[in-house]
């Protein structure tokens, strides 16, 4: 079904620029990072295709750092970022707000969820696995169905970007469904043995910016909007059919994800699966396309090539597996590390 | 159609499979090619009439229309392959590229993700030359594009991954990736080619010739930098002492002048235990010498409260020392600073500081130079020595000498007084009487003793006539031969071989010519020395030589003494006579000495201090050590470096690891190579402040002292040891006995036989009735042991009356034995076993054969429990049975209690060995080796500890084949020491076992029979008879030589 969407077209009109600007977003903020383009590039891709990212490092490997600029540089205002380090005590209302003690006398069962988790558009869960079970149920359904029930009755959240960080994944088969939400995991690796001195001058910098309350990162470049955007006008491109000279019916795939390319992605997938075990489900899959798709338009804008499928790289589990993937996919692939 | 010609038929491929596979289309015609189709329907093929029929029989219709233009190969070729999933590993992939297409962008591509094995083939086709790509463990990345685009090439997998067997020339069926063939499994390629069965059909190619990737390939470094000539110039650095952070004890100590003084004074109050543990020598000016302490290796260093100059030996490197916190610096290697500062072999070094900062000076002695430092320590008293003559029991007092009659005196008066009679000299010990020596007879002249050159040339050819020589060990033409060789190895420079020689002579010789034979002896062994502590070898011999001979001058006192603290450096026969000699019919020391002997004999006869060496080299002599070696060095490699399954309960290794080094050292000295023994036994130290790891550290050491020295493994510990052990604590001494339990090192020959152990000072009946002197008396007894017996039927009773039996003449004996095994059949079976063993032994030194059969019968229905203990009496008795011509009934025995062995059992491992070593000892030698791998094939699947048993079994069992056998056999073992865990409570020092799986492994390499051939096992085990006949009949005779 051909779209002809009057908002679709403004926004096709506006797409290219769109695209450029979120692509200066992402690489005037890996300057004020060491070594975190790719972890920056893959947050904007997955901000954009609305996917959650889970950031993977040891502690002190700028996971934090790297979510407040991002926020920071897309101009969120506090109402709508929440962020919040989970522990095994954290209860819900401290994620979700607390129960309205006036309203539960009333017999109904609401939270205050002002300056919380169900109002923000921008997320950061540190430590996302340590949540106990009740919070766990919660974010599952926010994160699947964009919903947070409210007194039995679901209420949308405006989540729009939800980024998460973890010291490692962890194995428990209770947190698979909750692991299984994040498609795309980046590994946040230490730097301070190959790039000491860039270490070192960033860190500086980046005190004393904290220390006397500037923010250069945030050059406006982009915003949340900016970001939402780019959302609307790609999920609209990769849902449209047309018709083609020979009567049949184009896809998104036809024209942006070529064929070889397409082979080439399923020989991954089927490779990992024998190399690594790594088993992708369907839904993932159709997620990787998109993803894919994004990243396309973000960096080139337009076709998905050989060198989006690094992407596959991020489908680890653990630090071990990620770790090793970073070097297998492009092997594969006959690309430069 | 026309029914004399051929004829059309259809079916559907799976009945055209299954006609196939029931062979209606015969094997032969089905290989053949074949006109045929597919289509909708099923398979068309066309046939001759006859086979039309009976394909029709077999459910094919005729078939109408055209007949089929395509030609297949084969039969089976009709039919289609259908999909299959891929396999979960690759493990070969042949790729088949197209005609056009050249392995190179494929090699590269498998190369650049991983995969090198490759080897390519160009094959000639139809259609042109073809690559064909064999690649192992392909990247499934490559494989999977090829699956998708089969245009690129396609992929073929072995259908049998198995490698052909050698010499079979028969080519090789793949199948395509992805597909499967109902009848690929009938698929038989041509010789050199290649089959493959796939979408497009059966196809075949040439197999090869194939080259492997790296010859197809040339590699080129992208840059090469010119190489340029230069001679260094020669760089001077000087060796200093720098420091160290560990300070391990000295082990050398330099006493400079003046020396002597000090010396004695420390001495003066110094424990004899600790002046043992060091050796001394001196250099410089006689009336100033400096003295040097060095400690006896194999123990931990004594810690000296000595004015004196400390040095540590260097790790590694045992004979240079350097002081304790100073190292050498800058760092070398052991063999550069063993090349610089301690070349000679055959000197001991220390790094003495001087007075330039970290300087110092090697000053050296030969390490001949050092003597124990007992040696050179007089011990005086301040008074006079009066020298006594001590009680022993082999003195007599000849009283006659000293009775003087007295008349009765006639009545008188009373004698004045007189001075009291002048006390009569107490006459020393009149020597015994002997009868005046017979003239030798003239077989037995001493002939003149040949030059060393030439009597070695007479002794190669006096040993080859004697092994050569098929009569028996005990016939009289051997005495003369034995004397003969004593002459020949004595002129050739050999006294203890030419000792061995003369104590076999002796031993079977009749009793006219042992006088004159022992004469010989004691004039070829010469003189017997003074009797001092650190007599030498030789010197003991001829104390002993004399003795028999019936000479020497010493007091028998003194020469028993003598002989009491020195004869564990004797051959068995050699201690035997000269006790005998010196018992003069004493019943309890000659008990006690064949109880000693019999210890002794525990593990067979010792080869290295019983076997001349022209028995002991009938074989691979020392050729066998090589393997051995070989094999020693890779076990301990092996048990280092594989990671073990330690329990939780176990402490750090170190402890272990310092048992394990004593252990190799003991086989390394067993093994003659006293360098490798000495570092292994000093380079991990016991704690000596811990009364179990001190006390097993003295234990090792007297053990590793007895292999370096030649004594065999069953030499008693030190009489010390056992009162230090004694003296200890009660769980100290539960965990040193459960160490002596575990090893056989310490304890050779298993755990002693309450009963066949001579308790001194114990009160056992039955060791006294032995003893007695009257053979009436004897017999008394063994008729009293004969009633209990009979009333009261049990092991110990039954085993009490065979030994009694056994100090009673022939005819005696053999009646008493038959009324004793007629009870052993009263005892439960599982309580026969060692009662069996006894009987036999002296129904064999009886000459009953029939006596010794019934005594075998009464193993015949062991239960299950009592199978091990049966086969072991089995083993032990087989060769005293073939001996009796009764080797038939020992293979139906054996076959007997094969049969009832039960796999499950584990403990039923070790009676499968035990019955293979008896029918080897009947001589069906190759019995043994399938028992042996059968063994070590079951190991794995054994739980600890009877695993631990097993393995010890099957090291004692590989003493009886060859070093190469015995190595290997070890070398497949050792690696399952991953899977040994110790949970004793004998942990908290070492892994018990640990040490006992390792120990039993070094044991299966250390065995006196594995260097001998099937000529010198057999002298051994005759050797061993006439050697226990010896005592049983100069036990029952008590006659004197």
């Amino acid at each position: 079904m051909t779209t002809t969407d009057p908002d679709f077209a403004a926004l096709a009109a506006r797409a290219e620029a769109l695209r450029g600007r979120l692509d200066r977003f992402r690489r005037a903020l890996g300057r004020f990072f060491v070594d975190r383009q790719d972890a920056i590039d893959l947050m904007v891709v997955c901000a954009v295709a609305q996917e959650p990212l889970l950031l993977v490092g040891a502690p002190g490997t700028a996971k934090s750092a790297l979510v407040t600029r991002f926020r920071d540089a897309l101009g969120l205002s506090a109402e709508d970022y929440f962020e919040y380090m989970l522990t095994r005590f954290t209860e819900p209302s401290e994620v979700f707000g607390p129960v309205d003690i006036e309203r539960l006398r009333d017999g109904r069962y609401v939270r205050r969820v002002e300056g919380k988790l169900p109002t923000a558009r921008l997320v950061f869960l540190d430590e996302v696995f340590k949540a106990s079970s009740a919070i766990l149920n919660a974010l599952l359904t926010v994160i699947n169905e964009r919903k947070f029930y409210q007194d039995g009755r679901p209420v949308p959240v405006p989540l729009a970007v939800l980024f998460a960080a973890t010291n490692d994944v962890p194995a428990h088969a209770e947190l698979d469904a909750l692991k299984d939400r994040f498609a795309l995991r980046v590994l946040c690796p230490s730097v301070h043995e190959a790039r000491l001195h860039a270490l070192l001058d960033a860190g500086l910098d980046g005190y004393a910016d904290e220390q006397a309350g500037r923010r250069p990162w945030a050059e406006g470049l982009a915003t949340l909007d900016d970001v939402l955007d780019a959302h609307r006008y790609l999920t609209t491109l990769m849902g449209q059919r047309a018709i083609g000279p020979d009567g049949a019916t184009v896809r998104d795939r036809d024209r942006y994800f070529p064929a070889p390319v397409l082979d080439e992605l399923r020989r991954l997938l089927a490779t990992l699966a024998r190399e690594e075990g790594l088993q992708v489900s369907d839904r993932k899959v159709v997620k990787l396309y998109r993803l894919l798709r994004t990243r396309a338009w973000l960096l080139r804008g337009g076709t998905v090539e050989r060198d989006d499928l690094r992407l596959l790289a991020h489908l680890g589990d653990g630090r071990e597996q990620l770790e090793r993937l970073d070097e297998r996919v492009p092997q594969l692939l006959g690309l430069s590390g | 159609m026309d029914r004399r010609g051929p004829r059309c038929v259809r079916a559907a491929p799976s009945t055209l499979a299954a006609a196939l596979r029931a062979g209606v289309v015969p094997s032969d015609l089905a290989g053949r090619a074949v006109r045929g189709g597919r289509d909708a329907e099923g398979v068309v093929v066309e046939v001759d009439a006859a086979l039309a029929a009976a394909l029709i029989d077999a459910g094919f219709v005729p078939a109408d229309g055209p007949s089929p233009r395509a030609s297949f190969p084969c039969w089976p070729a009709l039919l289609p392959a259908t999909s299959a999933p891929l396999p979960e590993t690759l493990a070969e992939v042949l790729f088949v590229l197209p005609p056009g297409i050249a392995w190179g962008a494929l090699g590269g591509e498998l190369w650049r993700l991983g995969c090198d094995s490759q080897s390519i083939a160009r094959v000639a086709t139809p259609r042109g030359p073809r690559d064909l790509v064999r690649a192992l463990q392909p990247p499934w990345y490559v494989t999977l594009r090829h699956l998708d685009d089969p245009s690129l090439g396609r992929c073929f997998a072995p259908l049998d991954p198995r490698p052909a067997p050698p010499g079979d020339r028969g080519g090789t069926v793949y199948v395509e990736l992805g597909r499967r063939h109902p009848l690929a499994a009938w698929a038989r390629a041509a010789p050199d080619t290649l089959t493959l069965i796939g979408e497009a059909g059966f196809e075949t190619l040439p197999d090869g010739p194939w080259r492997p990737l790296d010859q197809l390939t040339d590699l080129a470094a992208p840059e090469t930098l010119p190489s340029v000539a230069l001679t260094p110039p020669r760089l001077q650095v000087t060796l200093h002492l720098g420091a160290e952070s560990v300070a391990p004890p000295p082990t050398l100590w330099v006493l400079r002048p003046p020396a002597v003084d000090r010396l004695e004074r420390w001495l003066s109050h110094v424990p004899d235990a600790v002046a043992a543990r060091l050796r001394l020598a001196a250099f410089g000016p006689r009336d100033a010498p400096t003295l040097v302490l060095h400690a006896v290796p194999g123990a931990p260093p004594p810690t000296l409260a000595l004015d004196a100059e400390g040095y540590a030996a260097v790790d590694g490197l045992p004979r240079l020392h350097r002081p304790p916190g100073r190292r050498v610096a800058p760092p070398l290697r052991p063999d550069r600073l063993r090349a610089r500062l301690a070349p000679d072999a055959d000197r001991v070094y220390w790094l003495a500081p001087v007075d330039a900062p970290g300087g110092f000076r090697v000053e050296s002695l030969p390490a001949g130079a050092f003597a124990p430092l007992s040696a050179w320590i007089d011990h005086l008293v301040a008074g006079d020595d009066e020298t006594l003559d001590a009680w022993v029991a082999s003195v007599r007092f000849e009283l006659d000498d000293l009775i003087t009659e007295v008349e009765a005196p006639a009545a008188a008066p009373t004698p004045p007084p007189t001075a009291p009679p002048t006390p009569r000299p107490r006459p020393a010990p009149a020597a015994p009487k002997r009868p005046a020596p017979p003239p030798a007879p003239p077989l037995l002249d001493a002939p003149p003793a040949p030059a060393p050159d030439a009597a070695r040339v007479a002794l190669d050819a006096a040993t080859d006539a004697f092994r050569a020589d098929p009569t028996p060990l005990d016939h009289p033409d051997r005495v003369a031969a034995w004397a003969r060789l004593a002459t020949l190895h004595a002129a050739a420079g050999r006294p203890a071989d030419a000792a061995l020689c003369w104590a076999r002579a002796l031993w079977t010789a009749p009793p006219a010519e042992r006088a004159a034979l022992g004469r010989r002896w004691a004039e070829a062994a010469g003189p017997p020395p003074t009797l001092s502590d650190d007599a030498p070898p030789e010197a003991v011999r001829a104390v002993a030589a004399s003795l028999i001979a019936g000479a020497g001058a010493e007091p028998r006192a003194a020469a028993a003494r003598f002989l009491e603290r020195h004869e564990d450096t004797l051959d068995l026969r050699t201690r035997w006579l000269a006790r005998r000699a010196l018992a003069q019919g004493d019943r309890l020391m000659l008990l006690r000495a064949r109880d000693a002997v019999l210890a002794r004999l525990r593990d067979g006869l010792p080869a290295r201090s019983d076997l001349p060496g022209f028995v002991r080299r009938a074989g691979r002599g020392e050729a066998a050590a090589g393997p051995l070696t070989e094999a020693l060095e890779q076990l301990e490699q092996i048990v280092r470096a594989t990671p073990r399954a330690r329990s939780p309960l176990e402490r750090d290794d170190a402890p272990t690891v310092a048992y394990l080094d004593r252990i190799y050292a003991w086989a390394h000295a067993r093994l003659g190579r006293r360098e490798d023994a000495e570092h292994r036994a000093a380079r991990a130290p016991l704690p000596a402040d811990d009364p179990v790891h001190a006390w097993a550290a003295r234990a090792f050491a007297a053990r590793l002292e007895d292999a370096l020295d030649g004594r065999p493994a069953t030499v008693p510990l030190p009489a010390t040891l056992e009162a230090e052990r004694a003296a200890l604590e009660r769980f100290d001494r539960y965990k040193v006995d459960r160490l002596r339990e575990a090893s056989w090192i310490l304890a050779p020959g298993g755990p002693e036989d309450a009963f066949a152990t001579f308790r001194d000072g114990g009160d056992d009946p039955t060791r006294a009735a032995m003893a007695l002197p009257d053979a009436g008396a004897r017999a008394a007894a063994a008729d009293a042991a004969r009633e209990r017996l009979q009333q009261a039927p049990s092991p110990e009773a039954a085993r009490a009356v065979v030994a009694l039996l056994g100090t009673l003449g022939r005819a005696e004996a053999a009646a008493g034995l038959e009324d004793a095994l007629s009870v052993t059949d009263r005892l439960p079976p599982d309580a026969r076993a060692a009662v069996v063993t006894d009987a036999a032994r002296l129904a064999e030194h009886l000459e009953r054969p029939a006596t010794l059969g019934r005594a075998l019968r009464a193993l015949h229905d062991a239960p299950p429990a009592a199978l091990p203990a049966a086969a072991a009496a089995l083993a032990d008795v087989a060769p005293a049975a073939r001996r009796a011509e009764l080797s038939s009934e020992v293979e139906a025995l054996a076959a007997a209690l094969t049969v009832r062995l039960d796999e499950a059992d584990d403990d039923h491992w070790i009676a499968r060995l035990r019955l293979a070593e008896a029918r080897a000892a009947i001589g069906d030698e190759a019995a043994l080796r399938p028992a042996l791998e059968a063994a070590a094939a079951r190991l794995p699947r054994v739980e600890v500890p009877a695993r631990l048993r097993l393995q010890r079994a099957l090291a004692l069992s590989l003493g009886r084949t060859d070093p190469e056998r015995a190595a290997a056999t070890v070398l497949r073992l050792a690696p399952s020491v991953a899977d040994v865990t110790d949970h004793f409570s004998t942990n908290s020092h070492f892994a018990l076992s640990l040490l006992q799986f390792v120990e039993s492994l070094v044991l299966a390499l250390c065995r006196d029979g594995l260097a001998l051939d099937p000529w010198a096992r057999r002298f051994v085990e005759a050797d061993e008879h006439l050697l226990r006949h010896r005592l049983h009949l100069d036990l029952t005779t008590g006659a004197p030589a």
